[in-house]
């Protein structure tokens, strides 16, 4: 008898306590919300950048891919795009390699690009990298033409031009700024390709604007030893029914792994 | 019962006075008084359906009156349970009890729940029903006779003035029966006032002291329960080995009438046991030797004679039939 | 009172429940921790335990999320709001996903509040008067000289005090089982607290640093709060309704309505009335957006109070006016 008689008793005993702890944290928790900062224990934070742990230890291909669509993969139904299949080329070719972060983002711009750059995150994952992998211009030059009514401004090649050259502008800062921040790494830049060769307006128009800033881009490259442009229109310029997606604008699985296939035979 | 004024109010345990339930448009007790002394056992006679339960419901504040009273050793029920129930012990219907308890664990409960009951008290109507070898067992797995027993327990652990038994009989064999029969005298013998609810007429007869009658929500009649079929005929049954002859014989006896039984005139289970050849009389059961003589007298062999005493509904029949006993 | 108390608290114990509500946590903790090292070793394979570059991947997830046209503008809203806490934990070097258990617990706290705290608290209020109705033993109880709403109030303390039980229960369980893989450690890791929304925009000025047990002690206040309104209402249906299942049932229903609701509410601005969308009072300490916008935690603290106050009187008019039919 004795023996059910504490029972109980520590039941409502821990009942009673666990009532007291409970109602203390809601109350903390209620004060917490309504008034920030008031409750004891709390303080402001302090921002803080931490270090950057490098690791050159291993002979690897560190990877942080960064850019627009064609970086993330869109128009692959496997998902992997140029960028995961170039890490399993290398890895089939016994070289090993690690993509650290794929940072690109669905209709990025240039100049959007150059913003993103400055974020904190965006320059953690870079300086870890020992290979970058870019893609960027697409959006700059043909921004809605995928999808809508291909308008006459668009197919203006004096406005296309002047895009162009605006754009281009905003692709070194890009180039600069990975160099800023990663002094070593090995800068790869897909280069732009037509996506519209197969479209009769659009196909004359489409290639001169794309060879004037991959031009304008590859003469910029060429004075960093450690950029490297992979040119992708003479890849595409006569396989586009091939190699494009059925968006009309980005490549389909054959076209990203024969960029991909480009990007490993160019790499060191 | 005659008793004088004073005295009279001393000793009524439980009072009613004109109660009246309504549940919905229905009106399930229309009006039901009467008066529980000390001492006595009070038989609350009624068939199913006719407002017993819900009258036993209020008494013990499970049920709400629409109007009238019930007291408790002078104490309003509905108004002042926590005063009027102390004097109460009841079993509403069959004895439910925590089944995942044991039977000590159970009275522990209802100990609890009223001042003044210590282990002690426990242990002793324990005792008193005989329940000590089982009782830290678990109720799960009791007979239904041992539930009455500890139902009963915790009706008399707060050392009730009042006891309150409904349809205490159902589902005990006929020694169960007997038992509770004897304890529930003895109960009286102390100076309890027992009330006993039941269908059958037979079992109040053996058991009360007075009765009252309800039927439709309404008390016909409350009185001692001898009075109940004074100068009423009743049923007796006869057995010979020789059928014919004796009904004939029968036939030509003064204040002897054979009958036909119908249903509902005499309780089932008195005819089971019986032979084929059995002859039903309605007759004064002071004929009874006289008849049986001249039976002999004509040669016939009488084997057996019974008395049965009418059903419920039987009585209800001749009491609306020909004057009650108002 | 106490003697209530005490009575009720066995009959708790006595029915096995609760131990059944702690061996599923035992159970099923297990389950989500090993579902969350899963995770933790693949986020591990992947970014080489580099918390950084797993939360700028995160973010970078969630940005492209925002182009897409077939993404509901809620959902954006809400991936904008943790795009920007995210940042803001990178931008202070604090990593909100710490593996250890005290994360662990905290996140599964977070995701408990809503539907499976309030089942565990559902199991035994929905039970506790509805028990005593469907097996009579309700007659027992009631007809002791004790007021009735006194038996309620005491089955409502105790119901107070496992609701505590179960939520400390839950914590610590879920501390115990997790830490045993993810280790003990993680009581002083800094968290950060006070994000403002107004739309998709986060305002920090506000924000502070806590330590993790401090959070966590919030959470669970905010928890039990929400169990003691889900408590409330299950008392009231158990009242009002004679069966357990039927009782559970019914707050099942209710309760995993409510929590597909809850994903919907933002459509339908007036289900920000409704108990059931005001129950997961933690995401207002964590800064997730609420359902409806517009919500505080004043304002789901009022919802709840008026709910669960609505409740209990309900439970208790009822039960002591309540005519004990069957």
């Amino acid at each position: 008898m004795k023996r059910k008689g504490s029972l109980w008793s520590i039941i409502a005993l821990i009942g009673c306590l666990s009532s007291v702890l409970l109602l203390t944290g809601f109350i903390l928790g209620v004060t917490n919300v309504l008034h920030p900062g008031s409750v004891p224990f709390t303080e402001k934070p302090v921002a803080s950048t931490p270090e950057v742990p490098v690791d050159n230890s291993k002979a690897e291909y560190r990877i942080v891919a960064i850019g627009d669509s064609l970086t993330r993969g869109t128009g692959d139904d496997t998902g992997k795009g140029y960028v995961r299949r170039t890490v399993e080329m290398l890895e089939k070719h016994k070289r090993e390699a690690k993509l650290l972060n794929n940072l690109a983002i669905n209709g990025l711009r240039a100049d959007q690009l150059v913003t993103r750059l400055d974020e904190e995150h965006i320059g953690y994952s870079l300086k870890q990298a020992n290979l970058v992998l870019l893609t960027i211009g697409g959006n700059d030059l043909f921004q809605g033409a995928q999808s809508e009514q291909l308008s006459s401004a668009q197919l203006n090649i004096e406005y296309l031009n002047k895009k162009a050259d605006e754009s281009i502008s905003s692709l070194k800062q890009v180039l600069n700024k990975i160099r800023e921040t990663n002094k070593d790494a090995l800068i790869v830049f897909v280069g732009l390709y037509n996506p519209f060769s197969n479209v009769k307006e659009m196909s004359t128009v489409g290639s001169s604007v794309v060879e004037r800033w991959n031009h304008a881009a590859k003469e910029f490259m060429n004075e960093d030893a450690n950029m490297l442009m992979i040119p992708t229109q003479d890849l595409f310029e006569h396989n586009i029914d091939k190699y494009i997606a059925a968006d009309h604008f980005h490549p389909n699985g054959t076209g990203y792994d024969a960029i991909a296939t480009r990007i490993v035979q160019s790499l060191p | 019962m005659t008793t004088s004024l004073h005295e009279d109010k001393r000793d009524v345990v439980l009072s009613v006075q004109q109660l009246k339930k309504r549940i919905g448009r229905k009106w399930i007790i229309e009006d039901v008084t009467f008066e529980v002394r000390a001492g006595e056992i009070f038989g609350f006679l009624g068939p199913n359906g006719a407002g017993k339960t819900t009258t036993i419901r209020m008494l013990v504040d499970l049920i709400k009156p629409t109007s009238g009273k019930i007291t408790v050793c002078g104490y309003d029920v509905n108004r002042d349970p926590e005063q009027s129930l102390r004097f109460v012990g009841a079993i509403v219907e069959n004895p439910e009890m925590y089944s995942f308890l044991t039977g000590w664990e159970n009275l522990e409960q209802f100990a609890r729940m009223v001042p003044d009951i210590d282990e002690t008290r426990i242990h002793e109507v324990v005792d008193i029903v005989g329940m000590a070898k089982r009782i830290h067992d678990k109720v799960k797995n009791y007979s239904l006779g041992m539930r009455q027993r500890l139902g009963i327990a915790q009706a008399l652990l707060v050392r009730p003035r009042l006891m309150i038994l409904d349809e205490p009989t159902n589902g005990l064999d006929p020694l169960g029966i007997k038992e509770l029969r004897t304890f529930i005298r003895q109960l009286a013998d102390e100076g309890m006032a027992v009330f006993v609810s039941s269908h059958l007429l037979s079992e109040i007869q053996l058991m009360c002291d007075r009765v009252a009658i309800i039927n439709h929500g309404r008390v016909l009649a409350v009185d001692d329960v001898e009075n109940l079929l004074v100068g009423r005929n009743q049923y007796v049954i006869w057995m010979t080995k020789s059928p014919e002859r004796a009904r004939a014989l029968l036939e030509q006896q003064d204040g002897v009438h054979l009958v036909q039984p119908h249903e509902g005139m005499i309780d089932e289970t008195a005819l089971l046991g019986l032979p084929e050849d059995y002859i039903i009389t309605e007759m004064n059961t002071d004929l009874i030797a006289k008849v049986n003589q001249a039976l002999l007298a004509a040669g016939m062999e009488v084997e057996g004679i019974q008395r049965v005493v009418p059903t419920l509904e039987q009585l209800f029949l001749e009491m609306t039939e020909g004057g009650g006993i108002d | 009172m106490l003697a209530l108390i005490h009575n009720e608290t066995l009959k708790v114990l006595k029915k096995k429940r609760f131990y059944v509500i702690l061996l599923i946590l035992v159970v099923l903790i297990p389950v989500f921790t090993y579902a969350q090292m899963k995770i933790a070793q693949n986020s591990r394979e992947k970014f080489d335990q580099d918390w950084r570059r797993e939360i700028t991947q995160q973010i970078a997830d969630y940005q492209n999320t925002l182009g897409s046209d077939r993404i509901p503008e809620e959902w954006k809203t809400m991936r904008r709001i943790m795009i920007q806490q995210l940042q803001y934990y990178l931008d202070h070097d604090v990593n909100p996903n710490e593996p250890n258990g005290v994360t662990f617990t905290r996140t599964f706290m977070d995701n408990a509040v809503t539907l499976f705290i309030p089942l565990l608290i559902m199991a035994i209020a929905s039970d506790i008067v509805s028990s005593e109705r469907s097996t009579g033993t309700i007659k027992m109880l009631l007809t002791r000289p004790v007021r009735r709403w006194k038996i309620l109030m005491s089955k409502w303390i105790v119901l107070m005090l496992f609701s505590g039980i179960i939520v400390l229960a839950t914590a610590l369980l879920s501390y115990l089982i997790s830490g045993a893989v993810f280790g003990y450690g993680g009581w002083s890791f800094p968290l950060f607290s006070g994000f403002n929304l107004s739309g998709s925009d986060v305002h920090v000025e506000s924000v502070h640093m806590m330590p993790s047990w401090l959070y966590l002690l919030m959470q669970c206040g905010l928890i039990w709060f929400s169990s003691l309104v889900v408590a409330a209402l299950s008392f009231m249906v158990s009242v009002l309704v004679r069966s357990t299942a039927a009782s559970i049932v019914t707050l099942m229903a209710v309760l995993i309505a409510g929590s597909i609701l809850y994903n919907m509410a933002s459509s339908w601005p007036t289900a920000k009335y409704l108990f059931m969308i005001n129950l997961n009072l933690t995401s207002y300490l964590a800064g997730s957006p609420p359902p409806v916008e517009g919500m505080t935690l004043g304002f789901s603290l009022i919802v709840l109070a008026v709910w669960g106050v609505i409740a209990l009187l309900i439970a208790f008019r009822v039960f002591t006016k309540q005519d004990m039919l069957n």
